[in-house]
């Protein structure tokens, strides 16, 4: 009797960020499929559908009280009820209210029997509004934890704010979740496709967005490629959160993807010592340079010849209101600028981190890792994904977990591929340098 | 060709009827059998012929539980309502096992929510019980009426109709039953956290029977209380409550092909009945043999499964909507 397996999406999000419109686009467009919509008693307005379903979200702690083995019960009746009709659902689409930990809705599609035996998960959706989500964050762990969980995060009602914060905001949940696709949109206009069988929770397609959840992290936030004169340029700032801002200037190319290999170039020259700024002028040099940033400054900048140059900058240009000028006081913009993904700049608690080798791992020693990590921090872990390239097999590993469920199998061939390992985590208080070291310490 | 004859019980359909839809919820009353289906529909078919009579109002989105008594049907729907004859009673009824009435059928115990309701055959409130802290996921009378027990996440509630007083039976995790022993002095239940658990009354202790591989489905008393037969994942067993089950171990059924789904004890003899989820009707003797006696196909999930007539019957659903009658000759 078991078909395959009916999906469920999973939409989050705080009141007001527009859960109920992107769910009445979702219904509207998809007229031809049977839709059952499981909402919560306080919906945010009617939802105008064949079958929406109430839940009380009720969450049961399982295994005796264990609190990362905590399911939704309401959801194990309902989808179970489900079941019992001649003809089934082809989707189920499970609404959360604001205030809802995701972790609880998704470990029900993985620990109760019959949950997990007809219904796969496909994807937590979690919508952010623009406007509003900064103040959410600082105040509320729920809206922390939704876009924690998401797989994929629409940045939704952008045009109801400032561009700049639309880009502040887009950075710091970035960084709090480097694994989700992120979406911007005004009246949760986004297409189907992105947030319908997405896959998320499929191992087979879990490599499929690997390129957004490995991008690296450094130690700065922002590089530019600029085209400059010979001649002597000022780089003015004002006072900033530190005391201190540090810059690298170099010369680069100016090519397609010039900023990431200028990000790339910079590693080195960041890890040895900075020289801290006496006035002296910055000139193209594998010195890392530390300019003040308690007042304003206007540091002057040469250049001995024409071409194409590297900008990197440890805090993101606004927020020093950082600007070179020409010799005549006007600005000059980049040709291309990429804001990095800051390592440092973890002020939220919750937060991603991903590690990533060339080198095959050790199966047996990364289990007894895990199950460690897990057990000691399963709490806090909510959410993570990798591929390994394990020694003496010829075939992918593909893992993924939520809390302290864990899953893991051999996926396809490594064939012609390099042979890496890729992992990441997102948690709350994660102790990156414990995670890089207990990762190192799986490898071969 | 063998000389062989065979021994046992069988299985003879006496007839079939085909609804054309999942059979989600039934009862039995005197002659006559309720189904409910997943569309909602409400049919009570006469046991003697297996003809339908005249359809009951529908549940929109489906039916969801059904207790009937003395001819006075009460059914429970996804359209949030509960019909109690040509009554109509908002209540927000979870679980197939929210409807119960009382055995002498002169009072309906309804779970709405998280509250717990008490009708009289009109309709009337009787008793309205405080709100428990998680939805009620099933609910029965006491065999001798005088008290009504629920079970929902945190324990199970036991509740003195003529006080109002009730006893809590707490318990760490989420349960899924009410079955009182036919003696009313034991109650078990399965957990979310595939056990069994039980309390005896008088004694006020409890216990629980661990391994079992999925979640319980199916628990049901033989006619004296001195055996649980049990079903969770691919186990099927039943506990001696005379000389156990403490210390004990459990019979251990065999020869089922898939997860028993439903269990039912005779009314008298110490014959169980089940239904798997691939659509077998067994027949055991638990105290005789693991063996079934007999085995029938009827090639959907059984969905429910009732001894009819006196136990001269048995009344089996499956998922796609056949209700079948067979008749169990020795």
């Amino acid at each position: 009797m078991t078909d395959t397996k009916i999906p469920v999406t999973i939409l989050t999000g705080f009141l007001g960020s527009g859960k109920t419109t992107l769910l009445n686009r979702i219904l509207t467009e998809q007229h031809g499929k049977r839709i059952a919509v499981i909402e919560n008693e306080f919906g945010e307005t009617g939802i105008d559908h064949e079958l929406v379903i109430d839940a009380d979200e009720e969450v049961f702690e399982m295994n005796n009280g264990c609190i990362c083995c905590t399911v939704r019960g309401d959801l194990i009746r309902i989808l179970g009820n489900l079941l019992k009709r001649r003809d089934r659902f082809d989707q189920v689409i499970v609404e959360t209210t604001g205030m809802a930990d995701p972790g609880p809705v998704a470990q029900t599609f993985f620990v109760d029997d019959d949950v997990r035996e007809h219904y796969a998960l496909d994807g937590i959706v979690t919508l952010v509004d623009a406007k509003h989500v900064a103040l959410h964050l600082d105040e509320s762990e729920e809206c922390q934890q939704q876009i924690a969980f998401a797989d994929v995060l629409v940045l939704n009602k952008t045009d109801l704010a400032d561009a700049e914060d639309v880009d502040r905001v887009e950075r710091r949940i970035r960084n709090m979740n480097a694994m989700a696709t992120l979406l911007r949109a005004r009246h949760a206009e986004v297409p189907l496709d992105a947030v319908i069988d997405v896959g998320g929770f499929d191992l087979a397609r879990a490599l499929e967005r690997e390129p957004q959840f490995l991008e690296p992290e450094y130690p700065y936030e922002w590089a530019g490629i600029f085209r400059l004169e010979a001649g002597t340029y000022t780089l003015s700032t004002e006072a900033g959160n530190d005391e201190t801002v540090s810059v690298a200037f170099f010369e680069h190319d100016a090519a397609e993807g010039a900023c990431s290999r200028a990000a790339e170039r910079a590693v080195r020259p960041w890890a040895a010592d900075h020289e801290d700024s006496l006035g002296e002028p910055i000139v193209p040099s594998d010195v890392v340079r530390r300019l003040d940033a308690t007042a304003p400054h206007r540091h002057e900048l040469q250049v001995p010849r024409t071409g194409h140059y590297a900008l990197v900058t440890e805090h993101f240009p606004e927020e020093l209101a950082l600007r070179l000028e020409d010799a005549t006081g006007r600005a000059v913009a980049p040709l291309a600028s990429k804001a990095l993904v800051g390592a440092h700049e973890h002020d939220d608690t919750v937060s991603s981190v991903a590690l990533s080798t060339d080198r095959d791992v050790s199966g047996e020693r990364f289990n007894l890792w895990l199950s460690v990590l897990l057990r000691e921090k399963g709490t806090d872990l909510f959410r993570m994904k990798g591929i390994l390239s394990l020694a003496g097999s010829d075939r992918r590993v593909v893992f993924q977990g939520v809390h302290m469920l864990f899953d893991a199998r051999p996926d396809r061939p490594w064939g012609d591929r390099p042979r890496r390992s890729d992992v990441v985590f997102i948690g709350r208080n994660l102790d990156r340098e414990a995670l890089e070291q207990g990762f190192a310490s799986c490898l071969c | 060709m063998s000389l062989l004859k065979k021994k046992g019980p069988t299985l003879n359909e006496r007839w079939r009827v085909a609804l054309g839809d999942y059979a989600t919820c039934v009862a039995v009353d005197g002659e006559r059998a309720v189904v409910g289906t997943g569309e909602g529909h409400v049919v009570p078919i006469a046991l003697a012929t297996g003809a339908a009579l005249a359809a009951l109002p529908a549940h929109r989105h489906g039916a969801l539980a059904l207790a009937s008594s003395r001819g006075l049907v009460a059914s429970a729907g996804h359209d949030g309502r509960v019909r109690l004859g040509t009554r109509e009673i908002a209540a927000r009824v979870a679980t197939e096992e929210g409807l119960a009435f009382s055995p002498d059928g002169a009072r309906l115990a309804i779970a709405d929510g998280k509250r717990v309701l008490v009708v009289d055959r009109d309709g009337e409130t009787q008793a309205s019980f405080e709100p428990l802290a998680s939805t009620v996921a099933s609910l029965a009378f006491a065999p001798d009426g005088a008290r009504l027990a629920t079970a929902a996440y945190g324990g199970v509630r036991v509740y003195d109709l003529a006080s109002g007083a009730s006893r809590e039976l707490a318990w760490k995790g989420s349960l899924l039953h009410v079955r009182w022993s036919p003696t009313g002095r034991v109650i078990a239940s399965g957990t979310q956290d595939g056990a069994v658990h039980f309390w005896r009354l008088d004694e006020g202790s409890d216990s629980e029977m661990h391994g079992f591989p999925g979640k319980p489905r199916a628990l049901t008393w033989d006619a004296r209380g001195s055996s649980l037969a049990t079903a969770g994942g691919e186990l099927t067993c039943v506990w001696d409550f005379v000389k156990g089950p403490e210390g004990s171990r459990p019979i251990v059924l065999a020869g089922h092909g898939a997860p028993c789904e439903r269990l039912a004890f005779h009314p008298s003899k110490g014959r169980l009945a089940a239904g798997t989820r691939d659509g077998e009707v067994l027949l055991w003797t638990p105290t005789r043999g693991v063996r079934p006696e007999a085995v029938v196909e009827l090639g959907s999930e059984v969905t429910a499964l009732h001894w009819i007539e006196g136990g001269a019957s048995l009344l089996a659903c499956v998922a796609r909507g056949d209700v079948v009658r067979f008749d169990v000759r020795d």
